[in-house]
Protein backbone atom coordinates (compact mmCIF):
# COMPACT_ATOMS: atom_id res chain seq x y z
CA UNK A 1 0.00 0.00 0.00
CA UNK A 2 1.23 3.49 -0.82
CA UNK A 3 2.04 5.47 2.34
CA UNK A 4 2.64 9.15 2.75
CA UNK A 5 6.30 10.12 2.75
CA UNK A 6 6.70 12.25 5.87
CA UNK A 7 8.56 15.54 5.74
CA UNK A 8 11.23 17.21 7.86
CA UNK A 9 9.60 18.08 11.17
CA UNK A 10 7.98 14.64 11.61
CA UNK A 11 9.28 13.01 14.82
CA UNK A 12 10.03 9.64 13.13
CA UNK A 13 12.74 11.35 11.09
CA UNK A 14 14.55 12.42 14.26
CA UNK A 15 14.16 9.23 16.29
CA UNK A 16 16.72 6.46 16.63
CA UNK A 17 15.22 3.58 14.65
CA UNK A 18 14.99 0.11 16.20
CA UNK A 19 16.48 -3.11 14.89
CA UNK A 20 14.12 -5.71 13.50
CA UNK A 21 14.44 -9.03 15.38
CA UNK A 22 15.71 -11.48 12.74
CA UNK A 23 12.99 -14.01 13.55
CA UNK A 24 10.37 -11.35 12.72
CA UNK A 25 11.67 -10.59 9.22
CA UNK A 26 9.39 -13.11 7.59
CA UNK A 27 6.36 -12.09 9.63
CA UNK A 28 3.37 -10.69 7.80
CA UNK A 29 3.82 -7.28 9.40
CA UNK A 30 7.42 -6.82 8.24
CA UNK A 31 6.74 -8.26 4.77
CA UNK A 32 3.84 -5.84 4.42
CA UNK A 33 6.01 -2.95 5.58
CA UNK A 34 8.66 -3.82 2.96
CA UNK A 35 5.97 -3.92 0.26
CA UNK A 36 4.60 -0.55 1.43
CA UNK A 37 8.08 0.92 1.22
CA UNK A 38 8.56 -0.35 -2.34
CA UNK A 39 5.11 0.94 -3.33
CA UNK A 40 5.67 4.35 -1.78
CA UNK A 41 9.13 4.76 -3.29
CA UNK A 42 7.79 3.85 -6.73
CA UNK A 43 5.48 6.89 -6.65
CA UNK A 44 8.47 9.25 -6.49
CA UNK A 45 9.98 9.99 -9.89
CA UNK A 46 13.23 11.13 -8.35
CA UNK A 47 13.39 8.52 -5.59
CA UNK A 48 16.29 6.07 -5.54
CA UNK A 49 15.91 4.73 -1.99
CA UNK A 50 13.61 5.00 1.01
CA UNK A 51 14.08 4.29 4.74
CA UNK A 52 11.23 3.07 6.98
CA UNK A 53 11.23 6.26 9.16
CA UNK A 54 10.27 8.13 5.98
CA UNK A 55 6.87 6.48 6.12
CA UNK A 56 6.74 7.05 9.86
CA UNK A 57 8.00 3.62 10.98
CA UNK A 58 11.00 3.73 13.32
CA UNK A 59 12.66 0.54 12.09
CA UNK A 60 16.06 -0.09 10.51
CA UNK A 61 14.97 -1.07 7.00
CA UNK A 62 15.65 0.65 3.70
CA UNK A 63 14.78 -0.29 0.14
CA UNK A 64 16.51 0.66 -3.10
CA UNK A 65 14.66 1.36 -6.35
CA UNK A 66 15.20 -1.43 -8.88
CA UNK A 67 15.78 0.88 -11.87
CA UNK A 68 19.15 2.06 -10.59
CA UNK A 69 20.52 -1.37 -11.49
CA UNK A 70 21.11 -2.83 -14.92
CA UNK A 71 20.06 -6.26 -13.66
CA UNK A 72 17.84 -5.61 -10.62
CA UNK A 73 16.88 -9.28 -10.33
CA UNK A 74 20.48 -10.05 -9.37
CA UNK A 75 20.74 -7.29 -6.76
CA UNK A 76 19.70 -6.80 -3.16
CA UNK A 77 16.87 -4.27 -2.92
CA UNK A 78 15.98 -4.67 0.78
CA UNK A 79 18.40 -3.92 3.63
CA UNK A 80 17.35 -4.81 7.15
CA UNK A 81 19.47 -3.85 10.21
CA UNK A 82 22.28 -2.68 7.91
CA UNK A 83 25.69 -2.01 9.35
CA UNK A 84 28.42 -0.18 7.51
CA UNK A 85 31.52 -2.32 8.04
CA UNK A 86 34.05 -0.09 6.34
CA UNK A 87 34.36 3.06 4.26
CA UNK A 88 37.09 4.01 1.82
CA UNK A 89 39.36 6.82 2.92
CA UNK A 90 38.59 8.95 -0.14
CA UNK A 91 35.51 11.09 0.00
CA UNK A 92 34.00 13.92 -1.99
CA UNK A 93 31.19 16.44 -1.81
CA UNK A 94 28.22 14.97 -3.68
CA UNK A 95 24.95 16.47 -4.79
CA UNK A 96 22.24 15.14 -2.56
CA UNK A 97 18.56 15.44 -1.78
CA UNK A 98 15.98 13.59 0.27
CA UNK A 99 12.35 12.66 -0.37
CA UNK A 100 11.59 13.91 3.16
CA UNK A 101 13.20 17.32 2.60
CA UNK A 102 11.32 18.72 -0.37
CA UNK A 103 12.53 20.78 -2.20
CA UNK A 104 16.07 21.23 -0.97
CA UNK A 105 19.38 20.24 -2.51
CA UNK A 106 22.91 20.53 -1.24
CA UNK A 107 26.26 18.83 -1.19
CA UNK A 108 27.29 16.29 1.40
CA UNK A 109 30.73 14.82 1.89
CA UNK A 110 30.44 11.09 1.33
CA UNK A 111 32.95 8.27 1.12
CA UNK A 112 33.46 6.77 -2.31
CA UNK A 113 33.22 3.11 -1.29
CA UNK A 114 31.32 1.39 1.45
CA UNK A 115 30.99 -2.17 2.63
CA UNK A 116 27.67 -2.98 4.20
CA UNK A 117 26.22 -6.00 5.99
CA UNK A 118 22.47 -6.50 6.30
CA UNK A 119 19.64 -9.01 6.24
CA UNK A 120 17.47 -9.35 3.15
CA UNK A 121 13.70 -9.84 3.07
CA UNK A 122 14.16 -13.61 3.54
CA UNK A 123 16.18 -13.15 6.70
CA UNK A 124 19.48 -14.04 4.97
CA UNK A 125 22.56 -12.13 6.05
CA UNK A 126 24.65 -10.71 3.19
CA UNK A 127 27.47 -8.28 2.48
CA UNK A 128 27.77 -5.82 -0.38
CA UNK A 129 30.76 -3.74 -1.38
CA UNK A 130 29.51 -0.69 -3.23
CA UNK A 131 30.83 2.37 -4.97
CA UNK A 132 29.11 5.13 -6.95
CA UNK A 133 25.43 5.83 -6.39
CA UNK A 134 24.88 2.71 -4.27
CA UNK A 135 27.66 3.66 -1.82
CA UNK A 136 26.11 7.13 -1.65
CA UNK A 137 22.66 5.65 -0.94
CA UNK A 138 24.00 3.40 1.84
CA UNK A 139 25.41 6.40 3.69
CA UNK A 140 22.30 8.56 3.26
CA UNK A 141 19.87 5.81 4.30
CA UNK A 142 21.80 4.59 7.34
CA UNK A 143 21.88 8.22 8.56
CA UNK A 144 18.06 8.11 8.63
CA UNK A 145 18.20 5.40 11.32
CA UNK A 146 20.16 7.74 13.59
CA UNK A 147 17.70 10.58 13.09
CA UNK A 148 20.13 12.44 10.83
CA UNK A 149 18.95 14.27 7.72
CA UNK A 150 21.22 15.38 4.88
CA UNK A 151 20.34 18.98 5.81
CA UNK A 152 22.41 18.55 8.97
CA UNK A 153 25.56 17.82 6.98
CA UNK A 154 25.08 19.74 3.75
CA UNK A 155 26.92 22.73 2.37
CA UNK A 156 25.58 24.99 -0.39
CA UNK A 157 22.07 24.09 0.69
CA UNK A 158 19.44 25.73 -1.50
CA UNK A 159 15.84 25.46 -2.62
CA UNK A 160 15.35 23.83 -5.98
CA UNK A 161 14.30 26.11 -8.80
CA UNK A 162 10.79 25.92 -10.16
CA UNK A 163 12.25 24.51 -13.34
CA UNK A 164 14.00 21.70 -11.50
CA UNK A 165 10.83 20.86 -9.58
CA UNK A 166 8.76 20.91 -12.75
CA UNK A 167 11.17 18.51 -14.37
CA UNK A 168 10.75 16.06 -11.50
CA UNK A 169 7.00 16.38 -11.52
CA UNK A 170 6.94 15.56 -15.18
CA UNK A 171 5.88 18.75 -16.88
CA UNK B 1 17.31 9.52 -1.16
CA UNK B 2 16.63 11.53 -4.23
CA UNK B 3 18.76 10.90 -7.25
CA UNK B 4 18.92 10.47 -10.93
CA UNK B 5 16.70 7.71 -12.09
CA UNK B 6 17.65 7.77 -15.67
CA UNK B 7 20.66 7.02 -17.73
CA UNK B 8 21.76 8.99 -20.73
CA UNK B 9 19.79 8.07 -23.83
CA UNK B 10 21.64 6.27 -26.59
CA UNK B 11 21.70 9.23 -29.00
CA UNK B 12 23.45 11.39 -26.40
CA UNK B 13 26.21 8.97 -25.49
CA UNK B 14 28.67 10.66 -27.91
CA UNK B 15 27.98 13.96 -26.12
CA UNK B 16 28.80 12.43 -22.74
CA UNK B 17 31.98 10.92 -24.21
CA UNK B 18 33.22 14.27 -25.49
CA UNK B 19 32.51 15.90 -22.12
CA UNK B 20 34.13 13.18 -20.04
CA UNK B 21 37.22 13.23 -22.26
CA UNK B 22 37.50 16.97 -21.60
CA UNK B 23 37.36 16.34 -17.85
CA UNK B 24 33.70 17.24 -17.33
CA UNK B 25 32.53 14.08 -15.66
CA UNK B 26 29.90 15.21 -13.22
CA UNK B 27 26.94 14.83 -15.54
CA UNK B 28 23.42 14.39 -14.26
CA UNK B 29 20.90 13.04 -16.73
CA UNK B 30 17.32 14.28 -16.40
CA UNK B 31 14.08 12.52 -17.15
CA UNK B 32 13.44 11.23 -20.62
CA UNK B 33 10.37 12.66 -22.27
CA UNK B 34 9.07 11.47 -25.60
CA UNK B 35 8.77 13.88 -28.46
CA UNK B 36 5.98 13.43 -30.99
CA UNK B 37 6.00 14.33 -34.63
CA UNK B 38 9.61 15.45 -34.92
CA UNK B 39 10.99 14.45 -38.32
CA UNK B 40 14.44 15.99 -37.94
CA UNK B 41 17.07 13.31 -37.33
CA UNK B 42 19.71 15.82 -36.20
CA UNK B 43 20.04 16.08 -32.42
CA UNK B 44 19.53 19.63 -31.10
CA UNK B 45 21.65 20.71 -28.15
CA UNK B 46 21.00 24.03 -26.46
CA UNK B 47 23.78 25.17 -24.13
CA UNK B 48 22.84 27.41 -21.22
CA UNK B 49 24.54 28.50 -18.03
CA UNK B 50 22.66 27.69 -14.82
CA UNK B 51 23.63 28.20 -11.20
CA UNK B 52 26.48 25.84 -10.45
CA UNK B 53 26.98 24.59 -13.96
CA UNK B 54 25.71 24.19 -17.47
CA UNK B 55 22.41 22.87 -18.77
CA UNK B 56 22.33 21.02 -22.06
CA UNK B 57 18.81 20.80 -23.33
CA UNK B 58 18.84 17.97 -25.87
CA UNK B 59 16.19 16.90 -28.35
CA UNK B 60 16.55 13.86 -30.54
CA UNK B 61 14.06 12.57 -33.11
CA UNK B 62 12.08 10.77 -30.43
CA UNK B 63 13.16 12.05 -27.03
CA UNK B 64 14.01 15.10 -24.97
CA UNK B 65 16.52 14.94 -22.14
CA UNK B 66 18.36 17.58 -20.11
CA UNK B 67 21.95 17.00 -19.08
CA UNK B 68 23.27 19.05 -16.18
CA UNK B 69 27.01 19.51 -16.04
CA UNK B 70 28.50 20.47 -12.70
CA UNK B 71 31.61 22.30 -13.85
CA UNK B 72 33.38 25.64 -13.60
CA UNK B 73 33.65 25.94 -17.40
CA UNK B 74 31.66 28.67 -19.03
CA UNK B 75 28.78 28.08 -21.42
CA UNK B 76 30.97 29.51 -24.16
CA UNK B 77 33.71 26.94 -23.51
CA UNK B 78 31.27 24.04 -23.48
CA UNK B 79 29.58 25.36 -26.63
CA UNK B 80 32.93 25.53 -28.44
CA UNK B 81 33.98 22.10 -27.20
CA UNK B 82 30.78 20.45 -28.37
CA UNK B 83 30.58 22.26 -31.72
CA UNK B 84 34.15 21.30 -32.56
CA UNK B 85 34.00 17.71 -31.36
CA UNK B 86 30.60 16.42 -32.44
CA UNK B 87 29.69 15.42 -35.98
CA UNK B 88 27.73 18.22 -37.66
CA UNK B 89 25.67 15.69 -39.54
CA UNK B 90 24.30 14.29 -36.31
CA UNK B 91 24.34 17.21 -33.87
CA UNK B 92 23.34 20.86 -33.99
CA UNK B 93 24.81 22.82 -31.06
CA UNK B 94 23.37 26.19 -30.17
CA UNK B 95 24.30 28.76 -27.54
CA UNK B 96 21.94 31.20 -25.94
ZN1 LIG C 1 16.46 10.64 2.80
Amino acid sequence: MIKEIVQDGHPALRAKAKEVPVEEIQSEAIQELIQDMHDSLATQRDGVALAAPQIGVEKRIFVVAPFIFKHPEREKLVYINPRILSKSRDASWKHEGCLSCRWKVGEVKRNEEVEIEAYDENGEKFRVHADGLLAHIFQHETDHFEGILFLDKARNLRDMTEEEIREIQGE
Amino acid sequence: MRGKKTTIIEALVPVAKVLTKAGIDEISAGYIRSVKGRKDVVVDIKVREISGGILLSCTTKRYHQDLRLYTNRSGEEVFTLLSQSLSQERFRVRGR
